[in-house]
């Protein structure tokens, strides 16, 4: 009894501030999803209705949708095929020194993804490096137009995300026992083979875990398009931004959010389902 | 505010300030310290855009006014609707805020003004009576214009119009910049098409629509900041952006302003008392301080920003003053129209600037 209460005791703080700062306000945004809003007081009605569920069919809304989870999917394989061999090579290396590149990898942390994502405008700009290169060697007359593109926005996902790949690729990756890889060779697996059949499959936990950790906020993502792509592309998180900001419409914001979050939740259910059903989470 | 206090402030300001209007306002010899006006003690909650201050400003006129202190609260950064709606939420926080026009009249649609009495503020009548006339909720302190930033030496043509920036897109395609507001996106298309910038017909704000998504092919991005940074490294030639950001930029390269034909969409600053103060005396005094000579060329000078008080000329700086894009024009400001609150054609523009955003 005394064992319960001292774990209910160290447990509190933690069910306290997530119950105020996630779920309270996660309940919120439903129940605001269900009402309506007087556009000029801010007023929220919080009777039931689901007008503002039924508007999320518009198909100006569907496109965003679909443009931000095709991105997000482009991003998260980018980023999984990117971020393998590092975590892989970070895996084979010693103690010591996968400390020190963990720490590398880490590094882009310790500053703001604001200020990161101004740093990219620098580099992919029409001023910047990348431009200055391709126009010394003669592959560029103008400007080279990587800034405010799809392509800078799919880059600043792939630079902002990649190290959330890279991170539980290298758990599950070190995790591998050695002598699994050596029973491989001794049966006449190459390398390939063996990074096909054994590594792959025992790694999967961390695709799976890396493919959640890149692929579920890209998909939401705000800030990367609105600089790197110069606002000439409707992601799903401007148009939830907007809403909120531009429009005050607080009942069609949540609505799309909360819609965006079921959809997730949906993805990863199924997700989950298969992988089970395949064993690779055994 | 003592009459004490008010005579420290020496001769210079005294003669400008010892006017019946501004002791009443500051509650001296006419009121108590405490009046149905509200308190002239305590600390007046502004809220405000990062920095929008003279340099010097607060700090003059606490020291002019030993009762009062000002606290700035950051907002306004998000948009109007975010704005209004942390107003709303908190009702009763907030004595005062910089809004500009549609913020204002979105603010007084839903009764979160409290209207000053402009007689009772010293130097409102100082105010442009254009600016006065399109800002009845407080005090007019500022605007920006939105214009064409040109590159002259990369652009040969001689831009006048929004009707120009137009036909001559496809020459400069990739090299055009324009300020990311939907208000001033839609109110420029507007204007081109003859039309107001406040539009809620939705046949104008269509035609509106089907011009940007012309033009849109054309722009390289709409961006909200650093948008003058293409023209001074010249991977801009033509930016549509506010008339301060084109004189920033006049500063580093060959800019011309143009201020189109048709029209210039533009919002006006100012300051408001807000719904459920009590210390509507204070503000008021506030806005007097910010209007004497030496305040008021604090705030622009700060700022670097077009301004509303013609007669203030000689105390700005005259790089602003002289300034083609800034200084006071009445021919420019004859055609400069000032956005306004959108009311039920809200949901409608934000829609048609999405529908561009998407194209």
């Amino acid at each position: 009894m005394r064992r319960l209460i001292a774990r209910a005791g160290l447990l509190s703080p933690t069910v306290l501030w997530a119950s105020l700062f996630f779920l309270v306000p996660l309940g919120l945004l439903v129940v605001y999803s269900f009402g309506r809003i007087d556009p000029v007081t801010f007023t929220v009605d919080l009777g039931f209705t689901t007008e503002a569920y039924s508007r999320i069919a518009d198909s100006l809304y569907t496109g965003a949708i679909v443009r931000s989870l095709a991105m997000s999917t482009g991003a998260t394989i980018a980023c999984l095929l990117l971020g393998f061999p590092v975590a892989l090579a970070i895996s084979r290396q010693p103690r010591q020194r996968q400390m020190l590149l963990l720490v590398a990898v880490m590094v882009p942390f310790w500053t703001s993804f604001v200020v990161r994502t101004y740093g990219l405008v620098e580099v992919l700009g029409d001023a910047g490096p990348i431009a200055d290169i391709a126009r010394s060697l003669g592959l560029i007359d103008g400007n080279l137009g990587l800034l405010f593109s799809p392509a800078g926005v799919a880059i600043g996902l792939v630079y902002s995300y990649l190290p959330l790949m890279v991170l539980p690729l290298y758990i599950a990756l070190e995790r591998i026992d050695r002598d699994v890889l050596d029973s491989a060779s001794d049966l006449g697996a190459g390398e390939f083979r063996t990074l096909r059949r054994v590594i792959v499959p025992l790694a999967a936990p961390g695709i799976i875990a890396g493919c959640v950790l890149v692929g579920i906020p890209a998909t939401g993502e705000y800030v990367v398009p609105a600089i790197l792509g110069g606002d000439k592309t409707l992601m799903y998180g401007n148009v939830v931004a907007n809403q909120f900001l531009g429009v005050g419409d607080y009942p069609f914001g949540s609505a799309l959010a909360v819609s965006l979050m079921a959809a997730m939740t949906a993805i990863l259910l199924i997700f989950r389902r298969q992988v089970s059903r395949s064993g690779a989470l055994a | 505010m003592t009459r004490r206090s008010l005579l420290q402030r020496g001769v210079s300001t005294g003669a400008v300030l010892m006017t019946p209007a501004f002791l009443a306002a500051c509650g001296g010899s006419d009121e108590p310290a405490s009046s149905s006006r509200g308190s002239m003690t305590g600390t007046i909650s502004m809220m405000n855009y990062p920095g929008w201050m003279g340099e010097k400003q607060v700090a003059r006129f606490e020291k002019a006014n030993p009762g009062l202190k000002v606290k700035q609260v950051t907002g306004l950064t998000d948009g109007n609707a975010a704005a209004a709606a942390q107003i709303n939420r908190n009702a009763g926080a907030y004595d005062m805020s910089l809004a500009n026009v549609a913020l204002a009249e979105q603010l007084e649609a839903g009764g979160m003004i409290e209207r000053v009495d402009l007689d009772r503020i010293e130097g409102s009548d100082r105010i442009a009576p254009k600016f006065r006339d399109a800002y009845p909720y407080g005090i007019a302190t500022d605007l920006g214009k939105v214009g064409i930033g040109v590159r002259t030496d990369k652009v040969k043509e001689k831009i006048r119009s929004w009707q120009d920036l137009w036909d001559l897109a496809p020459e400069y395609s990739g090299q055009i910049d324009i300020v990311k507001f939907d208000a001033d996106v839609l109110g420029m298309a507007l204007l081109k098409e003859g039309y107001s910038v406040n539009s809620e017909d939705p046949e104008e704000l269509e035609q509106a629509k089907k011009a940007l998504l012309e033009l849109k092919p054309h722009v390289r991005s709409f961006r909200s900041t650093d948008i003058i940074k293409g023209l001074i490294e010249g991977t801009a030639a033509i930016t549509v952006t506010y008339d301060y950001d084109v004189a920033a930029a006049q500063q580093e390269a060959d800019v011309e302003w143009v201020a189109p034909e048709e029209g210039l969409p533009a919002y006006l600053d100012g300051w408001v008392a807000l719904a459920g103060t009590d210390k509507l005396a204070a503000v008021e005094a506030f806005m007097a301080d910010l209007l004497t000579p030496r305040q008021y060329a604090d705030f622009i000078n700060t700022l670097g920003v077009a301004y509303t008080v013609p007669s203030a000329g000689p105390d700005i700086d005259p790089a602003i003053r002289d300034n083609p894009a800034l200084r006071f024009d009445d021919k420019t400001l004859e055609r400069v129209e000032f956005e306004g609150y959108a009311g039920e054609a809200t949901p409608l523009r934000a829609r048609i600037w999405e529908e561009v955003q998407a194209a």
